[in-house]
């Protein structure tokens, strides 16, 4: 047990910092959501031209293959240099591109995956639906099988960047009359297929990067089906470590700095009174109370990374880690509004005008999004603690 | 970098879950009333496996280990609530060390004697004869000496002469007393920052150990009993609050393990590390207490089960070593080092 780094691990952070020092673009990223495409393809492009692309992803498949402690200070790094987090390229990057690496045949590997890396391809995700969201088995969308062909019908939702993805990942129901986690296929979805409406869902962020996906005979090649016809679950649920593992990293290290962040927003924020927020004793201990607790969610980071590297996978803090960042973000948020006042308000629908402000109404989205709090509690009821089914 | 205890570690901790389940299960306080003499020969069987001197050097008496270690035994016995007497004794037998005092540090190691802990009412002072001013002196039982923190210093006074009288108090299972501290004779003085730290560890310790037993037992329960013709774990209304006590405990355990390693290897951001492990797993303590007692209904505020017991010992535990305020005060200007 250490809270060591070896001096390969220093010279990694060295190099790391140097090169996000030259690189992270000084320009903020635009809110306009093609704009906003444009910004994150270019950024994932100079991260693999400095070879720094899929830094988790392992090296045959184009990855830097880095062990948990490396992810770790990459993602510490990337914090320091407010560098652009995955944005567009989430799902591509950690749920997409993970789910062909494991499930997908050679020639899906050979079609998708480096123009991932290169930043050509924004993929979306097509799981949710108006009746299918928590409950994800009740999806409804179907595939009907027409000589080589799915021909796909329905609607899915909630599908952040449909309108500027190339890609979909689509879960849909291809065995009429199948129920639940049967009959389901996980296929690969070209955006520019005729039949695919996308139609934006305003938000009360103001802005509109997701949306409604509709379908009407959208006729997708077969050899697009990642896994078997029919075995579509397991192969959503495969990456499921993969994404307990890494994809809260970034918010769990974030969370110190951010932490910090509204500490001095305290400290310079004259109040109603006349007096710096800061020095409003209530106000004070609840920022010093999320400072402790983010402190708890790096060693939540460390704790994680040492499982990967020592277990190959997450431990049981995995499952803990979405629920409690999310929490804890949302009380940031909370203490930030109330030592703001008035001025929080002045927003104009658009994030740069008001992060603070944008990031309170972002903290709902952090915990529905990728598995509701409430879903959480059920993983760690019955995956964790083995409690009697609830359902 | 690596958080995952080594299988040494692993068959330390082990070791001390076995004893603790034959020697302290949660059952002995089912309806029990503090016993003096069964917690004698329990600190000589403590002190027997060498636990008061963990993380004392070889050539002291001592195991030679680490506060790691000392984190470890301490977590494993805040789970079944057992004697909180340990933590004195563990601090002043290197106090006692240090100071020369070695009569004191052997009857500490061996279990004869105990310590006691010293947590002031009001502002103590310090003269160059002893201390002033009023404080509840926890684990009286056979206490040889008195930690006490003033100021900038930590205090060893001499008990023997004290006539410590035990107060009518809500944890039963802890002897305390309440007196002024004038009058007890010095037996060794030190810079506190060494002692505070390594209390503020044990005690995070042994809270992070409440919250863990607490959500152990009530997850246990939620699989027996049945309302409504159901597991009441089944129900989303019982099963959420003990998932989301499984997170507070883990996270409370991630930090502590954090600020243990921190504290071994006197890195820049012990304080705030140690701060923040005591703020989590008191918060994590407290609030699994509470669940623990709820969601057993009834059965839960009496006598017959001691889930009351986890609430009594976190909230006896809040002053030690700096309250929640404090420590809150002082954390927020602590700097992040790391990033």
């Amino acid at each position: 047990m250490d809270l060591d780094y070896t001096p390969e691990d220093l010279e990694f952070r060295r190099a790391a910092r140097a090169w996000l020092a030259a690189n992270v673009p000084t320009e903020p990223r635009p809110a306009e959501v093609q704009a906003g495409a444009a910004f994150d393809k270019a950024w994932q492009r100079r991260l693999y031209d400095g070879g720094w692309a899929g830094v988790n992803w392992p090296k045959e498949y184009g990855g830097l293959g880095l062990n948990g402690v490396r992810t770790l200070i990459w993602w510490e790094e990337c914090e320091r240099a407010r560098a652009p987090g995955y944005e567009r390229f989430t799902i591509a990057l950690t749920h997409a591109g993970p789910t062909i690496i494991t499930r997908g045949t050679e020639e899906h590997k050979a079609a998708y995956l480096e123009n991932i890396l290169k930043g050509e391809t924004i993929w979306c995700q097509g799981f949710s639906e108006p009746g299918a969201g928590s409950d994800l088995a009740a999806l409804k969308t179907r595939g009907e099988i027409d000589g080589d062909y799915l021909v796909v019908n329905g609607q899915k939702t909630w599908t952040s960047g449909a309108a500027t993805a190339e890609f979909q990942e689509l879960l849909i129901r291809t065995e009429p009359g199948s129920e639940r986690h049967k009959g389901l296929t996980w296929i690969i979805c070209d955006m520019s297929t005729p039949g695919i409406t996308v139609q934006p869902i305003s938000t009360m962020m103001g802005e509109s990067d997701i949306n409604a996906t509709f379908y009407d005979n959208v006729r997708i090649p077969l050899k697009n089906v990642v896994g078997e016809v029919g075995g579509g679950w397991s192969v959503a649920m495969s990456t499921l470590a993969f994404e307990r593992g890494n994809t809260f990293l970034r918010d769990q290290i974030s969370m110190a700095g951010k932490v910090e962040r509204a500490i001095e927003l305290a400290r310079k924020t004259v109040t109603a009174d006349g007096n710096r927020a800061i020095e409003d004793k209530e106000i004070a201990r609840k920022l010093a109370d999320l400072k402790a607790d983010a402190m708890g969610l790096r060693a939540m980071a460390i704790m994680n990374v040492s499982n990967i590297d020592r277990k190959g996978q997450p431990g049981p803090e995995g499952s803990m880690v979405k629920l409690l960042v999310s929490q804890v973000n949302k009380q940031l948020m909370e203490v930030v509004a109330d030592l703001s006042g008035q001025p929080f308000l002045d927003y104009d629908g658009t994030r740069h005008s008001n992060e603070w402000t944008f990031d309170h109404m972002w903290s709902w989205v952090l915990t529905i999004a990728g598995g509701a709090t409430e879903i959480q509690k059920e993983i760690i009821a019955d995956r964790v603690l083995n409690l009697p089914r609830s359902r | 970098m690596d958080l995952i205890p080594t299988d040494d570690q692993q068959q330390i901790i082990d070791l001390a879950a076995d004893f603790i389940i034959n020697e302290l299960p949660l059952s002995r306080l089912f309806d029990a009333h503090y016993d003096a003499d069964k917690a004698r020969l329990q600190r000589q069987s403590m002190a027997q496996l060498g636990w008061m001197g963990i993380g004392l050097a070889e050539d002291g008496g001592g195991v030679g280990m680490t506060v790691v270690e000392e984190a470890f035994i301490l977590r494993e016995i805040g789970r079944v609530i057992g004697p909180t007497a340990i933590i004195p004794a563990i601090l002043a037998a290197k106090l006692a060390h240090e100071a020369g005092l070695n009569g004191l540090r052997d009857a500490l190691l061996s279990g004869e004697g105990g310590a006691a802990l010293a947590v002031a009412e009001a502002p103590l002072s310090a003269t160059a004869d002893g201390v002033n001013g009023t404080a509840r002196i926890y684990n009286v039982q056979d206490a040889q000496a008195v930690l006490a923190i003033v100021g900038d210093e930590a205090l060893l006074l001499d008990a023997s002469a004290a006539g410590l009288q035990e107060l009518p108090w809500l944890d039963a299972f802890t002897p305390v007393a309440r007196r002024d501290l004038a009058g007890l004779s010095v037996l060794a003085r030190v810079p506190a920052a060494a002692t505070v730290h390594n209390g503020l560890l044990l005690t995070a310790a042994y809270l992070t150990g409440l919250a863990e037993g607490a959500v152990a037992m009530v997850q246990e329960y939620a699989g027996i009993r049945e309302t409504f013709g159901r597991k009441i774990g089944a129900y989303q209304a019982v099963r959420h609050p003990i998932a989301e006590g499984a997170a507070r405990s883990e996270h409370a355990k991630s930090l502590l393990y954090v600020a243990a390693l921190a504290l071994r290897d006197g890195r820049d951001d012990v304080a705030l590390q140690l701060s923040s492990a005591k703020v989590v797993a008191h918060r994590a303590a407290t609030r699994n207490a509470d669940i623990n007692i709820q969601l057993h209904g009834g059965i839960g505020i009496t006598n017959d089960l001691p889930a009351h017991h986890f609430m009594k010992r976190a909230l006896m535990l809040a002053p030690w070593f700096g309250g929640r305020k404090p420590l809150l005060d002082a954390l927020l200007d602590e700097p992040l080092l790391t990033i």
